[in-house]
């Protein structure tokens, strides 16, 4: 007997077939990465978030396949006064989901509030003398000297992106989360339906106007809503994900862990694939502060032992097609990716020279504490690797292993071991953070102002600088290039190789956006 | 009696203050950021900063909790760190599915235990007790999770019978409620329908025993009437103490059970703040577990009455 068989008779039953059916195909059920429970993508930079604003909000500009800016909201724009003043032109037509116009002036506040969270904006921000709206639909920057990023800035899916919200929740201060969500994307979101850690819904936005602009890729071209309703559920366990996809209660499970993978992979209706055709990056960050890590010659000591390929086995497991070595500071595939200086994490691996390197360095059995998650997939499977090769190299070795919320609190400590302090930490990011020096943050080295482990590398802080001056793309890779030499020698961290995420979806699901978990133009064949 | 009650619903005043002083202590020494959490990987020590000055998490511990305290008083329980939602909005949201799911649990659970523990005690040393026994120390020993993956397995995968996750409400009708909740209520019930069926047997043989059973039986007492009006009777108040205790049991059970089966209620709730470090939602949830367990005991005090005439308040 199936299901529906309990619910009444045949006919009733092969009635509800067919309701079912139709129903399905106007729906799609996803299931997100982790819990929807921040609504506002400027003040939280969680994926989650940014990824349900791609449905809701819209942006100026999108990013291509190329990762080149392609025109969405803009109609175009002008540069003038060798850059320092550019006006952006929005396209006729466009409309919030309440009714209300898309402004200048909703643009110019959205600007100026994502500006003080995303990291070109906080590059951009010293620069800008003005940003006004001359008239409804034209948008102005006036800048104290050319800003040669601002487009790509505006374009950036880096969280969080620059979504366009009405004004009067624009003028927000970026550090107070909005409970309101209304933008003008391709999707209403359905704030009745919306329960935290259980599952949000989305509407087509019937007067949706799509950009003329033809592209292809991330954020970039017209974004064509096919399904009537979308609908979110949240669903922590991974094996109840599996089990509901395998019936057909879902048709997208956005991040299954690798053995959920294996499972579901017998399954002839569902296809994994990578989610993004870029790789995750993963990395060994130092703490700076502290001994032994506190010197260069330390870090470096670690470069013999280190074996992308075991790591990154040991995140998404032996299929060489899921991972990638040979990984540098910027991700392969990407514009800046090259593997110019990256020699040391090459050919045969030895403990022994990394010991004796260790030793040289002026090793002598300090503390090292390793701080790491067990409750996040990939960071707890390089946590463990790093965990094992600390043990073999022989290090005076404590293993703070906890969970992730305890995590991010620990490693907010600069303190020394003695005092809660930390040593060494695994990480893993999303290929975007780490397409440009612009977005990495784990490559920023300023000091107290850095990422936790704050490096304090001037060098490489002035050739970001120089990166963000640069005004071809040519002498921008150039200075990646340089960057990654410099880092390779002062390792403000160690990349521990690069992995393929991969997604379930529904084989009758078609024309899915590659890059993140994107709800335009995905349809049902 | 009357006295009696609003002595024992006083008597839940000061057991919530020291629940609410316990819960608020325990999370400040606890380690872990909600401030971090929020920031996510992108923000700088700075950022992370600025959040928690903005959610006032960086004042001194009295400091807060007094200003927690005076918004409970007022009935406010403040507002998630995370959704920036109420907190009560948020309960409200999540409590139809967990009620749903103990209230299964438990009409499931007594329906099924009482008899069984009756029957086993009838029917002592035979085939039957041995495999009511039998039954209660797997109830005991598999835990819930894995009751619930096999059931899942087998209704939902296999048999495609029920579905596999997902809370439908009761107002969209009493089937479809009942399909979604009939798996989580047969896995929670498992620990307590052993519990149950284990004690209303052990009351049962003690009470078989007593001389006025003897008597019934010598005045020709059916056996259903001696087992269910007279022995049953007098052996409620052990079995009424159990289920009320068992209401812990449950609570605890429902956070396992609605991860497993995705249902949206306060068990997964408590789970997602604590991971997050919500704090306001943390103190809420477990404020209103508390005060849930203070009153089911107070009810059970009374039922007390019911079955023994010889109780007075």
């Amino acid at each position: 007997m199936r299901r529906r068989g309990l619910l009444g008779g045949a006919a009733a039953a092969a009635a509800l077939v067919r309701l079912a059916l139709a129903q399905r195909g106007r729906v799609l059920r996803f299931v997100p990465q982790a819990d929807l429970s921040a609504l506002d993508p400027i003040w939280t930079t969680s994926n989650v978030t940014r990824n349900m604003g791609y449905m809701v909000y819209d942006t100026l500009y999108g990013s291509d396949a190329e990762f080149r800016p392609r025109p969405q909201m803009a109609a175009g724009h002008v540069e003038e006064e060798d850059g320092r003043r550019v006006t952006i032109t929005l396209r006729e037509g466009l409309r919030f989901h309440d009714g209300a116009p898309v402004l200048a002036r909703d643009a110019a506040a959205s600007v100026t509030r994502w500006m003080r969270r995303h990291a070109m904006g906080q590059k951009l921000a010293p620069l800008v003398e003005e940003i006004s709206a001359p008239d409804d639909r034209r948008l102005q920057f006036r800048l104290k000297r050319a800003f040669p990023l601002l487009i790509e800035a505006l374009a950036s899916p880096v969280a969080p992106p620059c979504f366009i919200m009405p004004e009067r929740l624009a003028k927000t201060d970026p550090f107070t989360q909005l409970r309101e969500v209304m933008g003008s994307g391709p999707y209403r979101f359905l704030a009745d339906e919306f329960v935290s850690g259980s599952g949000a819904a989305f509407a087509r936005n019937e007067v949706y106007s799509p950009t003329p602009v033809a592209a292809s890729g991330y954020t970039a071209g017209p974004k064509l809503a096919h399904f009537d309703r979308v609908e979110w559920k949240i669903i922590p366990d991974a094996a109840t994900a599996s089990a509901a996809m395998q019936a057909g209660e879902i048709d997208w499970y956005e991040q299954p862990p690798p053995e959920i993978q294996q499972l579901l992979r017998r399954n002839r209706g569902i296809a994994i694939e990578p989610i993004d055709p870029l790789p995750m990056m993963a990395l060994m960050r130092f703490n700076h502060l502290q001994p032994p890590f506190d010197k260069a010659a330390m870090r470096r000591a670690l470069l013999p032992a280190i074996d992308q390929e075991s790591f990154m086995q040991a995140a998404v497991g032996t299929d060489p097609a899921l991972y990638q070595t040979d990984a540098g500071f910027f991700t392969p595939g990407g514009p800046m990716a090259s593997d110019v200086g990256l020699e040391p994490l090459r050919g045969p691996r030895s403990l022994d020279r990394a010991r004796a390197l260790l030793k040289e360095a002026g090793y002598t059995n300090q503390q090292i504490r390793l701080l790491g998650p067990t409750d996040i997939l990939v960071p707890s499977a390089l946590t463990q690797m790093a965990l094992d090769l600390f043990r073999r190299l022989g290090v005076n070795l404590d293993a703070a292993l906890t969970d992730w919320g305890t995590v991010v609190q620990r490693r907010t400590s600069k303190e020394p071991l003695e005092r809660g302090g930390w040593s060494v930490s695994m990480y893993a990011f999303s290929s975007m953070d780490f397409l440009t020096p612009a977005t990495n943050p784990t490559l920023r080295a300023n000091g107290a102002g850095a990422w936790f482990g704050w490096p304090d590398i001037p060098r490489l802080e002035a050739l970001r600088d120089a990166w963000f001056e640069a005004p071809t793309l040519d002498q921008r890779k150039a200075l990646a290039r340089e960057m990654q030499v410099l880092a390779m020698q002062e390792l403000p961290y160690i990349p521990v190789g690069a992995y393929r995420s991969q997604t379930a979806v529904r084989r009758d699901l078609v024309d899915r956006v590659r890059g993140l978990a994107i709800f335009w133009n995905i349809r049902r064949a | 009696m009357f006295a009696y009650i609003v002595r024992r619903v006083l008597a839940t005043i000061p057991v919530m203050a020291i629940v609410a002083l316990f819960v608020f202590s325990l999370l400040y020494i606890a380690p872990g950021d909600p401030a971090a959490v929020i920031a996510g990987d992108q923000a700088t020590p700075q950022d992370v900063e600025r959040i928690r000055e903005s959610l006032g998490l960086d004042r001194p511990f009295l400091v807060r909790f007094g200003e927690w305290l005076f918004r409970i008083l007022q009935g406010d329980m403040g507002v998630s760190i995370f959704t920036n939602l109420p907190v009560t909005t948020m309960i409200q949201q999540r409590i139809e599915p967990t009620l749903s799911l103990m209230v299964l649990t438990l009409c499931l659970a007594v329906s099924i235990a009482v008899p069984m523990g009756v029957v086993a005690a009838w029917k002592q040393g035979t085939w039957i007790d041995r495999a009511v026994m039998g039954f209660a120390v797997l109830g005991f020993s598999v835990p819930v999770f894995v009751v619930g993956y096999v059931l899942a397995y087998v209704f939902a995968l296999e048999l495609d019978w029920l579905p596999v996750q997902g809370y439908t409400a009761f107002s969209n009708g009493f089937f479809p409620w009942l399909e979604n909740l009939i798996l989580p209520a047969i896995a929670l019930g498992g620990v307590y329908i052993a519990l149950i069926a284990r004690i209303t047997r052990a009351t049962m043989l003690e009470v078989l025993q007593q001389d006025y059973i003897r008597t019934a039986r010598a005045k020709g007492a059916g056996q259903r009437s001696i087992l269910f009006l007279h022995a049953l009777k007098n052996a409620a108040v052990p079995i009424v103490t159990v289920i009320g205790i068992g209401v812990a049991l449950l609570i605890g059970g429902a956070v396992v059970t609605e991860s497993v089966f995705a249902i949206p209620g306060l068990g997964r709730l408590t789970v997602d703040a604590i991971l997050r470090r919500d704090y306001p939602v943390i103190q809420g949830v477990i404020l209103l577990f508390s005060f849930v367990y203070v009153l089911v005991n107070l009810a059970i005090d009374l039922l007390y009455t019911l079955f023994d005439p010889r109780i007075r308040y």
